[in-house]
């Protein structure tokens, strides 16, 4: 006989076996849940709904896919180089280093990436003669997400004690020694975790860069809107492209998260 | 050794921690410092260990001027082994490779060298089942062990260690106390700040009672324990004896 409780709920004592039935029927249950609540939704609309349309286009939404992908894979690993610059940049003991430092963070965590977009693709973008929209896309993502990256590094940095900065005075490292071999692989380890979530902000902000006719997924999603007439089909696929790049991010760090944790 | 401190002048922003310390050490391989908390034990320690710059005055080690230079301050810590209250190791490393990196990286070992000499000093310290467990899975007793192998792994000539056994239960102090034992018999000077005053009486040839910033007792551990001369010093060895 099946014990009701323990598929209900999850084990108190450290160590006992998660029951397998249990997990799955509650995922079951939480998607179906989930279903039943959009699907009542969507029966209530009176529209008539067009998915030919859509799949016919389907190349042009595996298109927007793959520029969607590499582009943020390059301002991931921009805004990645950006952020530990900055980072070191706002512990400088140079004021100017510290201030510009400090200034950049600021304001591009404090104005929409949205007016962001529109300043650096018409003004600046213009002004400096760089025309290519892609490169625009890629620099202005990476100068936003390259931000939030430096904050997630900067508390990385801040918690390896100042008791382990001392040790490592101690037993003779230099400066960059003591980056090197203490700083940098305890912050890193502190910082993976909320880099994996702001890589996953990053590929859904690049959806903003639809705005400058960049040709990625968005974009695609909207043009095949207006080619077939029809006002929502296209956004299930573009919703569902988004999942397959974010789903494995926050997946990956879930794992990191678990591997890295050390007692101290 | 012979230490020779001459108007050590320490000032925190308003705070003076150190003031106006004048005082000349005989000869001893051991040297502890004693007194209350908030006296400035930790802080002259930190000086002598070269990982703190005097606000003014000088310290001399057998009538050597030592130079507080921040070139000449690098070389001195490469030359010393310093172990501290707690918090020593580098928890992302395993036990042997807290002791191999700094042998390799500061100290030019061999990768196989540094390894060797590592794995030695573990043992030494019975930490030789132990090796490639990080930190955070060794005992408050084994990490201190492990952080003196590693102080000591260079084989340096002179030692500092403050309060190595303050944050630690009385078994495992013993073990601690046992290591610093090994250290005596291996002929390296030691200095030494600690609140265990039985074993300072035991291992060390010459205690210093820091007060307030100031030395005001110095000599022999007997004597300064059984028979100071000043208020301050009496009322604190009678304190701390008196369990």
């Amino acid at each position: 006989m099946i014990d009701c409780r323990s598929i209900l709920l999850r084990p108190t004592a450290a160590g006992s076996v998660v029951s397998y039935l249990g997990l799955f029927l509650g995922w079951l249950a939480a998607l179906v849940l989930l279903a039943g609540f959009f699907s009542f939704a969507f029966f209530q609309l009176d529209y008539s709904w067009n998915w030919d349309g859509v799949w016919v286009y389907r190349e042009k939404f595996l298109d927007g896919w793959i520029t969607t992908l590499w582009i943020s894979a390059v301002s991931l690993l921009l805004s990645v180089g950006i952020g530990f610059l900055v980072a070191l940049g706002r512990s400088s003991r140079i004021y100017f280093v510290g201030s510009l430092s400090a200034l950049y963070v600021e304001l591009i965590r404090g104005t929409p990436f949205l007016v962001q977009i529109l300043i650096f693709f018409y003004i600046v973008a213009d002004g400096y003669g760089i025309s290519n929209r892609y490169v625009v896309g890629i620099l202005v993502l990476s100068v936003f997400a390259g931000a939030y990256i430096a904050e997630i590094f900067r508390a990385g940095f801040e918690s390896v004690s100042s008791s382990q900065r001392e040790s490592a005075r101690a037993v003779g490292f230099t400066q960059s020694q003591t980056l090197r071999y203490v700083v940098l692989p305890q912050a890193l380890r502190q910082s993976l975790p909320p880099l994996s979530g702001q890589f996953a902000s990053l590929i859904k902000d690049s959806s903003l860069l639809s705005i400058i006719a960049v040709s990625e997924l968005t974009l695609n999603a909207q043009e095949v809107n207006s080619f077939t007439f029809s006002a929502f089909e296209s956004f299930l696929p573009l919703a569902i492209g988004y999942l397959i790049l974010t789903l494995p991010v926050s997946m990956f760090s879930r794992y990191l998260e678990a591997r890295l944790k050390h007692p101290s | 050794m012979r230490l020779r401190l001459q108007n050590l002048d320490l000032n925190f922003g308003e705070d003076s921690v150190l003031r106006d310390l004048s005082v000349e050490s005989g000869e001893p391989s051991v040297l502890a410092i004693v007194g209350p908390s908030g006296g400035g034990k930790s802080t002259l320690l930190r000086i002598l260990a070269g990982l703190l710059r005097p606000s003014s005055g000088d310290v001399y080690w057998d009538d050597v001027r030592m130079s507080f230079s921040e070139k000449n301050l690098l070389a001195y810590r490469r030359r010393v082994g310093t172990v501290f209250q707690s918090f020593n190791l580098f928890p992302h490393l395993s036990a042997v490779e807290n002791i191999a990196l700094p042998l390799r990286t500061v100290h030019r070992f061999s990768q196989g060298d540094a390894m060797e000499r590592a794995e030695h000093y573990l043992d030494r310290f019975q930490l030789s089942k132990h090796l490639h467990k990080k930190p955070g899975e060794l005992s408050g007793g084994q990490r201190q062990r492990a952080a003196i192998a590693r102080a000591m792994a260079f084989e340096p000539k002179l030692l500092f260690f403050d309060e190595p056994t303050s944050s630690l239960d009385p078994e495992m102090t013993y073990e601690v106390l046992e290591a610093i034992r090994e250290i005596r018999n291996d002929g390296r000077d030691l200095v030494l700040v600690t609140h265990e005053i039985n074993f300072a009486e035991e291992v060390a040839d010459e205690l210093w009672f820091l007060y307030d910033g100031v030395i005001t007792e110095k000599g022999s551990p007997k004597e300064v324990i059984r028979s100071a001369a000043s208020e301050e010093a009496r009322r604190f060895f009678e304190r701390v004896l008196r369990w």
